[in-house]
């Protein structure tokens, strides 16, 4: 090597080691502090002036003290966490290895960043907090009358037996349903396309058309028609043709998904076999299939739990109907938040297992 | 009368026309390398065989039997045709046994314990009996071309076309694939191979074809392609093959 390539190489290391100088986020330490301690005060005042209301509104001191003590003593870990990352960052400021030094400092940013994301999350609690108690708590009374949420719980959980009911039924059709529409979607040639043709229109309309509307439609127009069987079916028997024609055509847009990613040499090597065209579907594409779209089914069976509530628009005593009736023989809403109690408490378990599901997909793909 | 013949074929993709009035006789017992530069339609040809793709033109008949236009009932052609492809294409979502037996039981409808008999016959032949209940993303790559090899041969098929089987594999694992077919070859199974292996080519073959252009631009023996060509393409072909290292 030459000379000039060698000093330009030892100006290429001096200019390295001059960028690469040990970060102390003193400035950030300090926000993160600043930040930390106006969270405290706030969450204080909260406290404060909620307890004084409730000791007000005839509830007992002693507890509602303690109770109160409980968030103040954990927005002060945070402050606590904040004077933390500020001694590391200091500290990293003032040491002379350079390899600590750096370690302090990354130290003193991470614990930071996560007193400020607590604060943050402190303060929206604070917010919500003081929603429920301003106007005299008049949204505490108007949605959470707890005396009405108890006396009311029985009756509805048993008008949810409906619901369970109508999502049970629908959701068997349905899966069966959607798999008829998706495969004559996807059915080859020039032979397939009136049917194809059909299934796409078909879902074209029963995704563009509101649930609501699809039930409100069927639950009062077959009856009308006169038609023998259909026209008295029971109101629970309408609502679950209504969503199972909604769900349908969504369902089968999940199947289509499925049996699309596999991919199209999977098909050549099945019909090489001499395996015929359903055959290749049934024992090669769709078992394939349905692996990848267990996650997105599952987010349907969700959202069908939840839609069995609008069969209330035709009359069907669910939960969410016989809330409303106790609600307003009550002015008051407190019966219809015991519905939404029950409906949150049921999808919750289940949107955390799909999220679980598609994170151990996700984790298996990594790997393999 | 020989097994398959291709008499003047035509296809084209769009206005990309791959093959051009291609010509070829398939004899009985025979094994007919196809080699030629990439993209010069080996693998169209195997696919057009076992009608995986159709002919525009010109005929393609087997026994005989003119195989290629309307009518012809592919489920029962594709029982004499077996082809292998160069991805493997195994069924992920069965094991090998299951996989091997699934065209037996579904197409032949074989008894299940006959599939399973013979399977396993086939597998321990290859090697692979212990790897029967594995599933294929376990299993090596030369290890699922050879599964792939005996799926097709449990149809018994009359014919077996094999599209590249080796180019996916790691130099290693190649042999033992070859190894297969070699076999099959001593045991007159008849077979196409579209192959970059000249080696094994020129070892196995019966019948060496060039394609260039979408027609067999020539064919001879093994002797004759490799030692003594003819047409100046062959020749060219060859040189670059040659100064490439790998004949
Ligand atoms: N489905 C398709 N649609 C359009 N063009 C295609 C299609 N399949 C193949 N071709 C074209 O046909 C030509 C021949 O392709 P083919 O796969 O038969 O070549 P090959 O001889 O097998 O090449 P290689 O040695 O690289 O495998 C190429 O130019 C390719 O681009
Ligand atoms: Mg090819």
């Amino acid at each position: 090597m030459n000379t000039s390539a060698v000093l330009a190489n030892v100006e290429r290391a001096n200019q390295w080691r001059a960028r690469s100088k040990v970060r102390a986020y003193g400035a950030l330490t300090w926000a993160a502090f600043s930040i930390t301690a106006i969270t405290f005060l706030a969450v204080a005042a909260t406290v404060i002036s909620i307890a004084q209301f409730m000791i007000q509104e005839g509830w007992s001191t002693g507890p509602v003290w303690i109770a109160g003590l409980v968030p103040v003593a954990l927005s002060f870990l945070v402050v606590a966490g904040a004077a933390k990352a500020a001694r590391f960052s200091s500290k990293a400021r003032s040491s002379a290895e350079v390899y600590e030094a750096r370690a302090l400092g990354a130290k003193a940013a991470e614990a930071s960043w996560k007193t400020i994301s607590y604060s943050v999350a402190f303060l929206i609690l604070c917010a919500l907090a003081w929603f429920m108690v301003v106007n005299d708590a008049a949204v505490s009374r108007t949605f959470f009358d707890m005396d009405l949420i108890v006396r009311s719980a029985v009756t509805v959980i048993k008008a949810f037996g409906t619901n369970v009911l109508i999502f049970a039924v629908s959701a068997v059709l349905i899966l069966v349903w959607a798999l008829v529409i998706a495969i004559a979607r996807t059915l080859p040639g020039e032979a397939g396309r009136p049917i194809r043709t059909i299934a796409i229109i078909y879902s074209d309309l029963f995704r563009g058309l509101p649930a609501i509307i699809t039930i409100y439609l069927i639950g009062f127009g077959l009856p009308l028609t006169n038609l023998p069987i259909l026209k008295d079916l029971s109101s629970n028997a309408y609502a679950i043709i209504a969503l199972t024609l909604t769900y349908g055509a969504y369902t089968s847009e999940v199947y289509r998904a499925g049996i699309e990613s596999v991919h199209p040499s999977q098909i050549a090597a099945a019909r090489s076999l001499g395996l015929s065209y359903f055959r290749t579907m049934r024992y090669v594409i769709v078992p394939q299939a349905v692996r990848g779209i267990i996650p997105p089914l599952m987010n349907n069976c969700i959202s069908l739990q939840k839609d069995t509530a609008l069969v209330a628009i035709i009359g069907t005593i669910d939960a969410f109907n016989q809330s409303k009736i106790i609600a307003s023989n009550n002015f008051n809403l407190s019966a219809v938040t015991t519905v939404a109690i029950i409906f949150i408490l049921i999808t919750i378990p289940q949107a955390r297992f799909v999220d679980k599901l598609i994170e151990r997909d996700r984790s298996k793909r990594r790997s393999g | 009368m020989a097994l398959v013949e291709i008499d003047k074929a035509y296809k084209h993709y769009g206005s990309v026309s791959v093959l051009n009035g291609l010509s070829l006789n398939i004899e009985e017992h025979q094994v007919v390398c196809l080699i030629g530069p990439s993209g010069c339609g080996k693998s169209t040809l195997l696919r057009c065989i076992n009608r995986l793709e159709t002919i525009q033109k010109g005929e393609i008949r087997l026994h005989g039997d003119r195989i290629t236009g309307p009518g012809v009932d592919l489920d029962v052609l594709r029982r004499e045709i077996g082809i292998v492809f160069q991805g493997y294409n195994l069924f992920p979502h069965m094991s090998v046994i299951e996989n091997i037996t699934l065209g037996p039981l579904k197409v032949l409808g074989m008894d299940r314990s006959e599939a399973r008999d013979k399977g396993m016959a086939l597998l321990s032949r290859i090697g692979l009996a212990h790897k029967a209940d594995e599933f294929p993303d376990r299993l090596s790559g030369g290890q699922q071309q050879r599964v792939a090899i005996v799926r097709a041969l449990m149809m018994d098929p009359a014919l077996l076309l094999l599209d590249e089987i080796t180019s996916a594999l790691d130099p290693e694992l190649v042999s033992e694939v070859l190894d297969i077919v070699r076999d099959l070859a001593a045991k007159g199974m008849t077979m196409v191979l579209a192959t970059h292996e000249m080696g094994f080519a020129r070892e196995v073959a019966d019948k060496v074809c060039f394609l260039q252009e979408g027609v067999v631009y020539e064919e001879g023996p093994p002797s004759q392609i490799f030692g003594n060509p003819q047409g100046e393409r062959t020749k060219a072909f060859l040189k670059r093959i040659i100064d490439a290292g790998r004949l």
